[in-house]
């Protein structure tokens, strides 16, 4: 009866011609129901992507998810490879029309014309000043090593840029930066949530029409001797990078014009990486886009809108934690050194007798609350935990302090323990953390939340 | 006073480039399991296994890290109090084998001058994709002086004896192990600057 009341209650907040925003958080913060995708609705508000007004809803989501899907076409499609070698020629020049921008290929950067688009930046993040390249943008129309070699040598004649050109300006060596980033991007989505088949599986919304990042970074061993001819054939037909370990059991190739929910996520990355270039991509971003794309991809409705939509709300997340990322601001305000800090003081101040034992057993706060805070849990608990206490973190008007109290929270409820553990056993216990019940967890924050300056 | 459980502490570090399989490695020695489908590392993590050497219960407690360039500050504060590194690539990964200069430069950096370290090629058991050499490998780890094993986590080779070997270094040196060995250990302080380990996978 009581969810059935709860369920009403987030209704006629949500159907509300303009969206009461504090209502909506307080409702939120105590969790948002799975029933009917109202959670997908609930993060797109209170990510602040869905403007509250009801009636702007249809033209705004409209336009953003153009405007994502042109900066796939702009930097996936026309920045990457076609995975066909044999139209490189007809592709060369084909320099690509564009409604948001142009793409200098060589500083990773774009230059928009909308004014609305928000994309959090930083430092060299801002676009300023980009010329557009004077270079002739062509499709570079590779998968692997041997066609590298056939693209270049039939653009030699037709253009100045080539593989082996050491200029900044290369497009080439953009390229191939690109790729190291994809590598690593790729490692990581492969990587993500491996307790769950969720990221494995084949998403009923592909962008068919784009070349596949994960070939990019496909190492192909180059052997002189024909001796390993079989060897290299074979290998160069697995999917995926050489360089890691595949997961278990080894993906197969998935046909033409179907893509892996992970393979999503490695086009957001990869886009977001290359729209953020004084951030880039950093381990652990992973972790956080995998919840949204989750939340969005499973809803019952707007799951085809799902990797567009991810796009933004991710974008708006990281506006809030972006800094946790940035390794020269670990110790400035708002870096993870300082808020760590800050955990410490805040358990020092609620349990003298826990602060002072883990200080005294040297187990400093880098062990766990680096993990924790910066991935906003996500690594801690399952995936339905996780999403859990997103709706509470989501649902703050500030974040860093709810991080905060929700991490003391998980320190106080170990207390027992930890007052009786040694510095190994403690130390295991933070950095993995017992199965609880995360409600739990959130109900001591909000308690603490009462009495703690943070 | 408690019982000790152990006689000797040695604290270990695992690093290397982003997966090259430093977790899987940590995870093969301390539960002699293998598992493809790690998460990545953020930040640190850690692992304690007592092992016995010449008679004495030694406590190693492992620290494993994370690989990308972002996590160095909180990486290498653990360097100074590790006593013995090991410096992970994958033999596949052309890149992580070139990276050897930039982690031992780090280790260089940041460690006490006698930590004891050794390099391990990861992945052996990939041999259809290997693109390093064994020579380069033990080329690299002879220039440098330090102890080189190829490993697979994968295929449980090596695992075991590369611990046991950096732990047997870090013993070697450990003053007062064993009053009848003293001297002898003395002797035997540059002991990695022996041979390369030949041992085949």
């Amino acid at each position: 009866m009581a969810y059935k009341v709860r369920l009403a209650e987030f209704d006629s907040i949500l159907q509300a011609e303009k969206i009461d925003l504090s209502k909506l958080q307080e409702l939120c913060f105590a969790g948002i129901p799975d029933d009917g995708g109202r959670r997908a609705l609930c993060w797109r508000l209170l990510l602040h992507y869905l403007p509250l007004d009801r009636s702007c809803w249809l033209q705004y989501l409209a336009d953003k998810r153009k405007q994502y899907h042109s900066f796939v076409d702009d930097i996936v499609v026309g920045g990457g490879m076609n995975s066909s070698t044999s139209s490189s020629s007809e592709a060369l020049h084909n320099s690509r029309p564009s409604d948001i921008g142009e793409l200098e290929t060589s500083s990773g950067s774009i230059s928009r014309h909308n004014n609305s688009f928000d994309t959090p930046s930083i430092g060299t993040d801002i676009n300023t000043n980009k010329t557009p390249s004077s270079l002739p943008v062509h499709k570079r129309s590779f998968s692997n090593t041997s066609s590298i070699t056939n693209s270049s040598s039939s653009s030699n004649s037709l253009c100045s840029d080539h593989p082996l050109n050491l200029s900044p300006d290369s497009q080439w060596v953009s390229f191939f930066k690109d790729n190291e980033v994809l590598g690593q991007i790729d490692k990581d989505v492969k990587r993500l949530c491996p307790d769950m088949c969720f990221f494995q599986r084949v998403t009923p919304h592909p962008r068919a029409d784009t070349p596949r990042l994960c070939t990019r970074v496909t190492h192909t061993p180059l052997h002189s001797a024909p001796l390993h001819d079989k060897l290299s054939s074979s290998y160069s037909r697995q999917r995926g990078s050489g360089t890691r370990k595949s997961p278990s059991p080894p993906p197969e190739p998935l046909p033409p014009g179907t893509e892996a929910h992970w393979e999503v996520l490695e086009r957001l990355l990869f886009i977001y990486a290359k729209l953020n270039p004084g951030q880039g991509y950093v381990q652990g971003m992973n972790e956080i886009i995998g919840p949204l794309y989750y939340v969005l991809a499973t809803a019952p409705s707007d799951a085809e809108h799902a990797e567009a939509d991810t796009f933004w709300l991710f974008t708006s997340l990281m506006a809030d934690v972006r800094d946790l990322f940035i390794r020269t601001l670990d110790e400035s305000e708002s870096g993870i050194g300082r808020l760590m800090t800050r955990l410490m003081s805040c358990l020092k101040d609620e349990d003298a007798a826990t602060s002072s034992q883990l200080t005294c057993q040297g187990i400093k706060e880098q062990y766990f609350a680096f993990r924790w805070l910066s991935l906003l849990f996500s690594q801690e608990f399952p995936l339905p935990d996780v999403i859990r206490m997103w709706d509470s973190v989501l649902a703050s008007p500030d974040r860093h302090r709810c991080l905060l109290l929700l991490a003391t929270a998980m320190i106080v409820l170990q207390r027992e323990k930890l007052l009786s553990g040694d510095f190994a056993s403690n130390v295991k216990l933070l950095q993995n953390y017992p199965p609880c019940d995360v409600g739990a967890i959130i109900s001591k924050a909000v308690e603490l939340s009462d009495r703690l300056v943070t | 006073m408690a019982k000790k459980t152990y006689d000797l502490l040695f604290k270990l570090l695992l690093i290397g480039d982003s997966g090259v399989g430093k977790t899987c490695i940590l995870f093969r020695f301390s539960d002699d399991a293998f598992n493809t489908t790690f998460i990545s590392t953020i930040g640190i993590d850690f692992k304690i296994k007592t092992i016995e050497l010449e008679g004495k219960k030694i406590k190693l407690q492992i620290w494993d890290t994370a690989g990308q360039e972002r996590f160095h500050t909180i990486t290498t504060s653990y360097y100074r109090g590790a006593m013995g590194i090991m410096l992970v690539y994958d033999i596949t990964n052309p890149k992580s084998f070139d990276n050897i200069a930039k982690w031992l430069r780090n280790i260089d950096e940041h460690a006490n001058k006698d930590v004891e370290k050794m390099i391990l090629g990861n992945k052996c058991d990939m041999e259809d994709k290997r693109v390093i050499p064994k020579e380069k490998g033990e080329d690299i780890a002879a220039e440098h002086g330090i102890r080189f094993l190829e490993t697979s986590a994968k295929a449980n080779i090596n695992i075991e004896q590369a611990f046991l070997e950096l732990a047997s270094a870090i013993l070697s040196k450990t003053p007062g192990r064993d009053p009848a060995q003293q001297p002898d250990s003395n002797v035997r302080i540059n002991a990695q600057r022996e041979k390369p380990s030949q041992r085949c996978c």
